[in-house]
């Protein structure tokens, strides 16, 4: 036999096909291309090219197997799906449960699917944003990703691997234009910003490098297009207006393009400044020189053919030279790239890990609505077994018995997905208007776009398949005879061990589910009650605060005591006003500060930890103010001013760690540095929370505001009368000092809403979401026990026939249900216990096996079950003995 | 079955059977068109029932070792059609010959 390549060739394809046309098929390529090939030989020799020819001749006979495909599975295809709409028209509850329960757990995914699609898998709105990678500063221990200005135009002019770098910065600013004054957030940008992003002007132009040369020569901004839409009606006269920002005119020259946000995904920055007006910008503080002062996030566009890899070998080589040349600032410093948009890699692992348990989190709520399907499927299948029987036994193979099933459950998923896809609109609007509190420059932009419906698709169809297939194979199995012969639930096939098995540890598994899940939201909904009655050192109630920056509107230090002074005499005389008073930062807020403290005779030893405390600047009246209880010594005076001696007061918590068992007033220590000028203790007030909720005892320290003039401020107010007016009325007598000061305002009450923000969210969704799975399992467990006693009619009737008690059935069908649901209830305790503990640190005064929730929840649960148990039970009791009888 | 609608392809192929050319592979090298076009086509065409099959004797296909051969003959149905598509498309109707081609091979 000589080497015949074509002949394997239609071998390998005549696999495909069909079998009954296969040999007839066969020869007739065989003969022909075996003619051909005699007659080549024949008349000329059998060359290469000829032998190609061959080969490509019967390539052919691929689309001719093909040909012959489609139309066979197009038929059975269109079969099975009429027969299987049919189907599930005859037994519209059934079909109504499955798809409801897929559609919320379809739904679910999909929202969530959403979240994600914006924060992590859509590029930025750019030109190619898959060349764009973000620099992260990874020194020593810590993950910083800022560089500061010199390093960066070093890396700039001395890199190889990048067509442009540029670089920005993301602050708080004050914007006034026309008689408004907004509080806003921007960004300071290098000049190459906008090109190297590739981004056009929707109006004038853009900032480009001519505008970033010399700093504090160019008072020049762009703005976005949603603060041109917003703020200026989408005049067309903005380019050219003249806005002051931080006290200072800038001229307007271009909007950005619509839906351009910037270079990170979650920020809600209107205004790009060039860098060289930094200095103006931030009043008191010029870094653009200073090389160790980090304050830019840096991201460049990679040269077409380099590798994140390469760039990253390469940029930390530079990094090296660096080191070397200034070894001060530079010291261990080194570049590693991620993916841009998320704050360089700070608030990636911060998102991976919420995203990460809201996925969990939907996933298991999938993963129940998938159970009561497999339930349903299985309840159903063990009804049309006498369906299946008939056609097995009339010749039909298992396969396409399978493949009718599944193609009813894919059905099913199909159209839970399309449903659920009501629900997932429903929640991304509600998750699109989740109030942050104010001062949170951050905003959730989510996007439904096209990778979310085929992601949906996607998973219905996998749901279909995965939990279609199992129900499906196992009703195809089994003794044909008795089903055929219709002995019903007296046959032993029914009552195989496995097949119980199965049904039943379906439903202990949805129980213990829903309930870790709602044991989850139960302790968050504790820990937010609990979040009332802890012990914050200042009383929340009655009070406000009003803050504003001075530094923004370009006062000086002189100016601002004097600022100072006079609004808080001017808010002491307002009526109604209890206690007055300022501070630079209130507690428990998005901003905190530390400070080292030396004690006196300490001497700092290289490297070693120095020990710190949370600090503040305050005015006198300021603790009266906010509430908090002064334990011994007094509040600051007017008189500590700066020609006094230097003061402090300090909390129970900082004199128990500086000061043990001794009496704190009139100790000293410094502050800063250990060189500082000592300050005196006069005062100690109540511990309370500074940086967030869930902290105890830290040491804290404070100094009197005109001791060290600052410029934020907030002024807290305290009245027994009407809060809200009260507001205003202290509003007021701040623009009377200053028109163009943008004042923001909130009671304390309100302020609690942002540390609280984190539980909040976890308890909604914990607590929504294992609502949904209980409610999932209810109608799971509903379902079931349903089919159970309409399959088991014939005996319920029998038994009554034969003297039961209709609380006897009653008893029968609910201790079955409920046997299950106990398993259930204490996997999912075990379960629940395990992994509560994964929530401590969300979970304020509340301890995550708080025996309360636990009992509360595995209550609440067996309730409902029993309900779930109950309403079939009924339903049993109500059978006619005779009718029963006669039931097949 | 309904009036057939042929289209060029289909038509060209028809015609190269009512010229004789019977074999799948002739059909193939007379018309320039490629395997794949005209097997999927010889198959539309006997499920219209416009041609039907046949295998060749098999004392050739022996004599020459070698599987039998299939062949395509038109049918009288198949004229009609190919009659119709005649009309539609003149340049057939130029290649139709005058006198009937003697077939290559003998068959029965």
């Amino acid at each position: 036999m000589r080497k015949r390549p074509w002949l394997w060739l239609l071998r390998f394809v005549g696999l495909i096909v069909p079998r009954r046309l296969r040999a007839d098929w066969r020869q007739e390529w065989e003969a022909e291309l075996q003619w051909r090939e005699g007659q080549l030989a024949e008349w000329e020799n059998l060359n290469g090219r000829n032998r190609l020819a061959l080969l490509w001749h019967s390539a052919g006979a691929l689309a001719d197997a093909l040909w012959l495909q489609p139309r066979r599975w197009e038929d059975e295809m269109m079969q099975d799906l009429r027969y299987g709409v049919r189907m599930l028209a005859k037994r519209p509850g059934f079909t109504l449960v499955a798809v409801l329960s897929l559609a919320l757990g379809l739904g679910a995914n999909t929202a969530i699917f959403s979240l994600i699609n914006t924060m992590l898998l859509r590029p930025l709105p750019i030109h190619q944003p898959e060349q764009l990678v973000a620099l992260n500063n990874a020194g020593g221990n810590q993950m910083f990703s800022n560089f500061s200005y010199p390093n960066y135009k070093d890396l700039r002019s001395r890199n190889d691997v990048f067509s442009d770098l540029i670089a920005y910065r993301i602050m708080p600013l004050s914007l006034s234009h026309d008689g408004i004054n907004e509080r806003r957030w921007g960004y300071e940008v290098s000049g190459n910003y906008f090109s190297a992003l590739g981004v056009s002007a929707a109006q004038g132009r853009l900032l480009v490098a001519e505008d970033d040369l010399t700093p504090g020569a160019h008072p020049v901004v762009v703005i976005g297009y949603k603060l041109w839409q917003q703020s200026f009606g989408s005049a067309p006269n903005v380019v050219g207006k003249e806005i002051i920002v931080n006290g200072r005119p800038y001229t307007v020259v271009g909007v950005t393009p619509q839906g351009f946000l910037g270079t990170e995904i979650a920020s809600a920055s209107e205004l790009w400044f060039p860098l060289a007006m930094q200095s103006q910008l931030e009043m008191g503080s010029n870094w653009l020189d200073k090389r160790g002062s980090e304050t830019l996030f840096v991201q460049g566009r990679l040269k077409p053919g380099v590798s994140s890899t390469q760039a990253q070998t390469s940029l930390n080589l530079i990094a090296e030279q660096l080191e070397r040349e200034y070894p001060d600032d530079n010291k261990g410093k080194r570049i590693a790239l991620s993916a841009p948009g998320l704050f360089g890699n700070t608030m990636r692992s911060n998102m991976l890990g919420f995203v990460g348990l809201l996925m969990a989190v939907v996933g298991l709520v999938l993963l129940l609505a998938c159970i009561n399907l497999a339930n349903l499927l299985l309840a159903r299948a063990a009804e049309r077994r006498r369906e299946i029987a008939v056609r097995l036994a009339l010749g039909a193979s298992r396969f396409r018995l399978v493949r009718q099933l599944l193609t009813e459950s894919l059905l099913l998923a199909v159209g839970g997905g399309l449903l659920g896809l009501l629900p997932a609109l429903w929640l991304v609007n509600l998750l699109k208007t989740f109030k942050l509190p104010p001062n949170v420059p951050v905003v959730f932009a989510i996007q439904v776009d096209y990778r979310v419906y085929l992601f949906t698709f996607l998973l219905s169809l996998a749901t279909g398949v995965l939990f279609g297939l199992l129900p499906a194979w196992q009703a195809t199995q089994g003794d044909l005879v008795p089903a055929l012969k219709d002995e019903g639930a007296f046959s032993s096939h029914l009552r195989s061990p496995r097949r119980t098995w199965l049904k039943s540890s379906l439903i202990v598994a949805q129980v213990a589910l829903s309930l870790v899940l709602l044991m989850g939201g139960g302790l968050m909904v504790r820990a937010l009650q609990q979040a009332n009655t802890l012990k914050l050192g200042f009383e929340p109630q009655h009070a406000a605060e009003l803050s504003f920056d001075l530094r923004l509107q370009g006062y000086e230090s002189a100016q601002r005591k004097e600022f100072q002074k006079r609004l808080l005499e001017r808010v002491r005389a307002l009526p109604g006003v209890q206690a007055a008073g300022l501070a630079d930062l209130l507690p428990v807020d998005l901003h905190f500060s530390r400070t080292s403290v030396y004690l006196e005779g300490a001497v700092p030893e290289r490297n070693a930890r120095v020990p710190g405390a949370m600090f503040g600047l305050v005015s006198p009246g300021y603790f009266q103010a906010m509430g908090t209880r002064l334990l011994q010594g007094r509040e600051f005076t007017a008189q500590d001013d700066e020609q006094a001696v230097p003061v402090a007061l300090i909390n129970e918590s900082f004199a128990r760690r500086f000061f043990p068992g001794e009496n704190p007033l009139g100790k000293q220590f410094s502050l800063g540095r250990a060189d500082a000028a000592k300050v005196q203790v006069v005062g100690i007030v109540e511990d309370g929370k500074y940086a967030n909720l869930n902290e105890d005892g830290r040491p804290y320290v404070v100094r009197p505001m005109w001791q060290s003039p600052v410029g934020a401020t907030s002024v807290v107010v305290r009245t027994a009368g009407d809060l809200p007016s009260l507001i205003a009325s202290v509003r007021r007598e701040i623009q009377q000092l200053d028109p163009y000061m943008p004042v923001a305002t909130s009671t304390l009450v309100e302020k609690l809403d942002l540390p609280l923000l984190p539980a909040r969210m976890v308890a909604s969704i914990l607590g929504g979401f294992g609502l949904l799975a209980l409610l999932l399992a209810a109608i799971g467990i509903y379902g079931v026990m349903s089919y159970g006693v309409a399959q088991r009619t014939h005996e319920i009737g029998i038994r009554m026939a034969l003297g039961a008690q209709k609380a006897d059935v009653l008893r029968l069908v609910i201790r079955q249900g409920m046997t299950l649901t106990l398993v259930g209830v204490g996997i999912g305790l075990a379960a629940a216990l395990a992994l509560t503990r994964l929530m401590k640190s969300l979970l304020f005064g509340v301890s995550a096996t708080d025996p309360l929730t636990f009992v509360g929840i595995a209550g609440l649960l067996t309730l409902v079950t029993l309900l779930a148990c109950y309403l079939p039970a009924r339903r049993a009791t109500q059978v006619d003995p005779l009718v029963a009888l006669r039931h097949e | 079955m309904g009036h057939k609608y042929l289209s060029y392809t289909m038509a060209l192929i028809l015609q190269a059977l009512d010229n004789g050319y019977r074999y799948g592979f002739e059909v193939m090298t007379i018309t320039g068109l490629a395997s794949g076009t005209v097997y999927p086509a010889l198959r539309r065409l006997e499920d219209a029932a416009l041609i039907k099959s046949k295998w060749e004797k098999q004392s050739v296909a022996q004599a020459e070792q070698r599987p039998a051969r299939k062949y395509y003959e038109v049918t009288k149905t198949g004229h009609r059609v190919l009659g119709e598509a005649r009309q539609r498309f003149r340049l057939l109707e130029q290649m139709t010959p005058q006198v009937a081609l003697k077939p290559a091979r003998e068959e029965s």
